[in-house]
């Protein structure tokens, strides 16, 4: 999305999109093929976000994590975005600390972010049960995990998408290319020939 | 099932997810259109 708005808009400047009227900028994510689901919300989301930068961040988005090394700081600053929530603050926190290796301590707060992938595997692979909320997959990731419980997060979001699927899943497959299974097919009681 | 079963289980998932990990990476190898534009991005001062 960002690229493409980037072709859009001709710049991706949190200045000049932030004096941009909500019509004007809706109007941009909704031309075909529109940029989102919900088109008008996500424009103003990407408003506020760069309202939020220039104001509090001199226009600039690393300030965000530039003068803090803790990463709950920058959880709580990235949940202070409108639209943004647990998934994308520790989502993104978790880039920044173990892809990107900004140099960003207590990583023992950066939580999995849940999603219907992680849900998914979690409950049937038996982690959590069936009527688990998401705070006691985020507890289950913690204890699992202690020291870092993000990192659970990339792995069972894959196996999520692509063996561990909702209606078929393909804990064993089989085409002509050869064969393939699930990661956790020894250890998911739910798996199925 | 007893404790021990589970907590060796929960150990072999982990291990598991570890492994995967390990091997895959993150995800994001693919994600951006210029990888050192984004590293350059987040890293500046």
């Amino acid at each position: 999305m960002p690229l493409e708005l980037k072709r859009r808009l001709g710049h991706l400047d949190v200045y000049k999109i932030s004096k941009m009227g909500d019509k004007e900028l809706g109007d941009v994510f909704k031309k075909p093929p529109a940029l989102h689901r919900y088109v008008n919300k996500m424009a103003h989301w990407i408003k506020s976000a760069c309202i939020k930068l220039v104001t509090e961040y001199s226009g600039r988005a690393e300030n965000i994590w530039s003068d803090t090394k803790q990463a709950s700081e920058i959880i709580r600053r990235f949940d202070d975005f409108e639209g943004i929530s647990q998934k994308k603050s520790t989502m993104a926190t978790n880039f920044l600390a173990d892809y990107f290796k900004i140099p960003i301590t207590g990583w023992e707060n950066i939580d999995i972010s849940v999603d219907v992938m992680i849900r998914r595997v979690f409950k049937k692979v038996g982690l959590v049960t069936e009527d688990a909320s998401d705070d006691n997959i985020i507890r289950k990731a913690r204890e699992l995990k202690p020291s870092f419980p993000g990192d659970l997060d990339y792995p069972c979001w894959d196996i999520g998408r692509y063996w561990c699927l909702p209606e078929r899943p393909l804990c064993y497959y089989e085409d002509e290319k050869g064969k393939d299974y699930c990661p956790l097919v020894n250890e998911c009681p739910n798996a199925r020939k | 099932m007893q404790t021990s079963e589970i907590l060796e289980r929960e150990k072999r998932i982990i291990d598991r997810l570890s492994e995967y990990k390990r091997k895959y990476g993150m995800g994001l190898e693919n994600a951006f259109t210029n990888v050192q534009e984004a590293e350059a991005f987040v890293k500046t001062d």
